[in-house]
């Protein structure tokens, strides 16, 4: 995939859904054992393109994504690096005991593709929201689980989880992706993204809250406290030398996801802290443990402080 | 070129072995117990396809073309180790660790594809998906192998399984076959006090299969029901075998209170026993 200016525009106007839906056909394109399950989302999860361009490497399973990822497995163990798409809730939920026990157990090659992961939904209510997928996907061993966060990283971590042996949760949250890389960059799994240095207070973000936190961190240094900002794009392995370095050279680690608030990015983080035996403060900010009221994503964002404004009071809140 | 009676009977030979080995290494593992009366109850299936049906090599575990098996009801693993083991795949040594200590061979198989078991069950609904998937990435790939999954009629409870049939079917995988144990017995009893399903055959066929009924303790009618000449094109191949849980041993046969069990000293050789007894018969009536 050539990146260039161009490209990251175009990336910045699709939003996740088709930045993942490009990446796919640039996945695709160079590797003949790229297959797709699509459980009766294909629209929803930009999965058509493929399904037209390759018929003989797609299959439809219907609504029954417990199939899906069991015959994502199937075609994985005999070759195949098959891409399962849907909504995150049903993704991780319905199918979690065919991702832990055929993909994981198996340490089978199956790219699980979580849409509108978090509160993304918005007013579709929390049947559709996923506030536990992180919890869940990141306590199965040999899963390895992914949140980009800008168009030009959903299209390039699409392509290197091909290229990235074993089982893959790619988690996708926000309805738009304004853009967070505006060059090129060398994408690691299980490296963190350092987007700004600081002394003071380190941002630790994931998905959607990225361009938001990095924002944050851009205004959080006009007035003087001086932030680092890093994209965790991994969640398992997490990179636990970028939050022992974030631990030993800033006195304050803000994390910041749309997850909820048990089992996600602020936890696996607390985890190595803890380790640390050292003092840092954690503060965790995502969606709180419980079926709340419904609002449209940005206002979900707003209402749980995930937005530029509510990282930036809560760093002036919990920074002395 | 054997005949078809010489098939049968080297099925039926194999079947004798895979109980009597079972019986050795069940009651070998001790307080851990075992699945006997499933592994009984697949004997013959297990036989029929590793020596009269399918296509492998031991030698070429990786061999694109070989034919696939996915043990769906996982519970059944120690008529899997033996088959393996008797088709050249697992040492006789590694049997012994059964359910042992940092075995490789759990009480339900883990994936060890070096040894023949390319598929890791246990959890019931699973294996008929893994199944398809193995049947449809032969049709993308255009290979010629066989899938067959053996599914118990219990394990059709589980709604996953009636996904994967009804894909099947929709695919038109007629390289895949399902096997269905119908031993009319599942964990907690008999299925008519846990969940009557009726006419099996029916809801195979109203899923779009093509239906086999056989006595699933009969090599030749399960090597005939196996064999190509069943295959109609287009359709997946679904093939009802009506079972006794526990063949062969009568303490364990339709005895709900066996399905996993620690058999004492005392039972182990009166079954033993028996086994042997039956066999002798058996080659008796075959060699006239």
């Amino acid at each position: 995939m050539k990146v260039d200016l161009e490209l990251i525009q175009k990336l910045a106007e699709l939003g996740p859904r088709k930045s993942f839906g490009f990446g796919l056909m640039e996945a695709a394109r160079e590797r003949d054992n790229v297959v797709c399950i699509g459980a009766d989302l294909s629209g929803t999860c930009k999965t058509e393109e493929f399904r037209e361009r390759y018929p003989d490497r797609f299959v439809n399973v219907g609504i029954a994504e417990q199939n899906m990822v069991g015959i994502g497995t199937g075609v994985a163990v005999c070759g195949k690096i098959a891409y399962c798409a849907s909504f995150a809730s049903f993704l991780s939920m319905r199918a979690c005991e065919q991702i832990r026990t055929d993909a994981a157990y198996m340490n089978a090659n199956v790219k699980l593709i979580a849409h509108d992961a978090g509160c993304t939904v918005g007013t579709q209510g929390y049947t559709h929201y996923a506030i536990e997928d992180l919890a869940i996907t990141r306590a199965i061993p040999n899963m390895t689980v992914v949140s980009p966060s800008d168009g030009l990283s959903i299209a390039k971590m699409t392509i290197a989880i091909a290229d990235y042996p074993g089982p893959v949760y790619m988690r996708l949250t926000g309805t738009r992706t304004p853009v967070v890389y505006e060059t090129d960059y060398e994408l690691k799994i299980g490296k963190a993204n350092l987007l700004r240095d600081g002394t003071d207070v380190t941002i630790i973000a994931t998905g959607s809250c990225v361009y938001n936190a990095l924002q944050a961190g851009n205004e959080l240094s006009k007035e003087g406290i001086s932030v680092r900002v890093l994209d965790m794009q991994t969640i398992n392995p997490l990179d636990e030398d970028a939050v022992k370095r974030a631990s030993e050279e800033t006195r304050l680690i803000l994390t910041v996801e749309e997850h909820g608030l048990i089992g996600g990015l602020g936890s696996a983080v607390s985890d190595v802290i803890a380790g640390l035996g050292q003092s840092t403060r954690v503060v965790k900010l995502g969606l709180p443990n419980v079926f709340g009221p419904i609002a449209d994503h940005v206002d979900q964002m707003e209402r749980y402080e995930l937005d530029i404004k509510g990282i930036v009071a809560n760093v002036k809140k919990n920074y002395k | 070129m054997m005949t078809r009676n010489e098939i049968a009977n080297n099925i039926a030979y194999k079947a004798y072995i895979i109980r009597k080995t079972a019986l050795d290494m069940g009651y070998a593992a001790g307080e851990h117990g075992a699945h006997f009366g499933s592994t009984l109850s697949i004997a013959e299936i297990m036989a029929t396809l590793f020596f009269g049906i399918m296509h492998y090599d031991p030698k070429h575990t990786d061999d694109p073309n070989r034919d696939r098996f996915v043990l769906s009801k996982g519970h059944g693993s120690l008529a899997l180790y033996i088959t393996l083991s008797e088709a050249g795949y697992i040492d006789k040594e590694i049997l012994k660790t059964f359910e042992t200590k940092d075995s490789i061979l759990p009480g339900h198989p883990s994936l060890h594809p070096e040894l023949g078991i390319e598929y890791a069950t246990g959890s019931l609904g699973h294996g008929l998906s893994l199944g398809a998937g193995a049947a449809l990435a032969a049709k993308w790939d255009r290979l010629s192998y066989m899938t067959y999954v053996l599914c118990g009629d219990g394990e059709c409870n589980e709604g996953s399984i009636w996904e994967a049939a009804m894909l099947a079917s929709k695919e038109h995988l007629d390289n895949l076959v399902a096997i269905i144990d119908c031993n009319r017995m599942q964990s907690d009893g008999f299925v008519k006090d846990i969940c009557e399903y009726g006419d099996m055959a029916a809801k195979w066929r109203a899923f779009g299969w093509n239906v086999k009924e056989v006595n699933g303790h009969d090599p030749l009618e399960l090597y005939n029901a196996l064999g190509k000449n069943n295959h109609a094109a287009g359709k997946p191949l679904a093939i009802i075998a009506h079972t006794v849980k526990g063949k062969g041993v009568t303490l364990f046969e339709n005895n709900p209170k066996t399905h996993h069990y620690r058999i004492k000293k005392d039972e182990y050789e009166a079954a033993l026993d028996e086994l042997e007894r039956d066999e002798k018969n058996r080659r008796s009536n075959y060699e006239g």
